[in-house]
């Protein structure tokens, strides 16, 4: 129940750009941390416009857990997952903006293990002296 | 679904002990445990409250594509719109060449690549995707 709620509360990445965007050349490289959603503008084939959502999520568990769900649906990668479209630079988002390049690459990026810090130690205090009356 | 199938069990249980008695003491081991595996089924059949029936669990279709293969395929998008779209699983790095056809698009997966979808079952047309899954998940594997 504690990983639905997670999954629930999924962070979404602006449409038309994005901190953990690259470009390199026509191609524009946005990373997708576990919990990301970004949307898409796309060409599907024979030339027609396309528009979803891709989102990063944990494990296909998760993803099947989230799916059971109401209005969830769109492209759930898992982490390692690499997956390019061509976008469709004929539309712009509804707040106006829009990605310039021509080719658009989602990376799945899997959430860093995190490792229990060391306990900070600190110094025991010196005895407080009382003063004479 | 345990008890059902213990319930199914049973009768054939009972026809296959009656049927070999060469094996008599065995079979009629078997027809007692049977027995009361039958009595516990018929404690454990709790019946579910009126209007409530039981969930189905979602469905998900695997779908292992190798380098080259590609799909179609219709799914929802969390606004409840169906996409229709193609899935095609990469060899290397080469999405610039695989689009460069006009005619080409929808996603193109990488090797090891691993994707979910909801599946759009409502008015599929024939000559589109006939997977049948709650939902498909579709593997990207180089050949």
């Amino acid at each position: 129940m504690k990983k639905l709620l997670v999954l629930m509360a999924l962070t979404w990445v602006a449409g038309g750009a994005s901190a953990a965007d690259v470009v390199k050349g026509d191609l524009l490289i946005r990373t997708l941390q576990v919990g990301e959603t970004s949307m898409v503008l796309l060409k599907q084939p024979a030339g027609v416009s396309g528009r979803s959502t891709v989102s990063c999520l944990p494990d296909p568990e998760s993803a099947q857990q989230m799916l059971s769900q109401e209005r969830t649906g769109g492209l759930l990668l898992m982490p390692g997952s690499k997956v390019t479209v061509k976008n469709d630079t004929s539309r712009s988002f509804n707040d106006g903006s829009q990605v310039k390049s021509a080719f658009i690459r989602f990376e799945c990026k899997a959430a860093p293990k995190v490792t229990p810090k060391a306990p900070v130690k600190t110094p025991p205090k010196p005895p407080v002296k009382k003063k004479a009356a | 679904m345990k008890n059902l199938l213990t319930v199914l069990l049973v009768p054939s249980l009972l026809s296959l002990a009656a049927c070999h008695s060469s094996e008599g003491r065995k079979a009629k081991d078997q027809v007692a445990g049977a027995q009361r595996n039958q009595e516990q089924a018929k404690q454990e059949q709790v019946p579910l409250p009126a209007g409530k029936e039981e969930e189905k669990p979602r469905e998900t279709v695997v779908q292992t594509l190798r380098s080259g293969q590609s799909m179609r395929v219709r799914f929802l998008n969390p606004d409840g719109s169906g996409e229709s779209s193609l899935v095609h699983c990469l060899s290397v790095d080469n999405h610039e060449r695989v689009l460069s056809d006009p005619q080409m698009g929808g996603f193109l997966l990488a090797p090891g690549t691993r994707i979910l979808v909801k599946n759009d079952t409502s008015n599929v047309p024939r000559d589109e995707t006939t997977l049948k899954g709650d939902n498909i998940q579709f593997d990207c594997q180089e050949r």
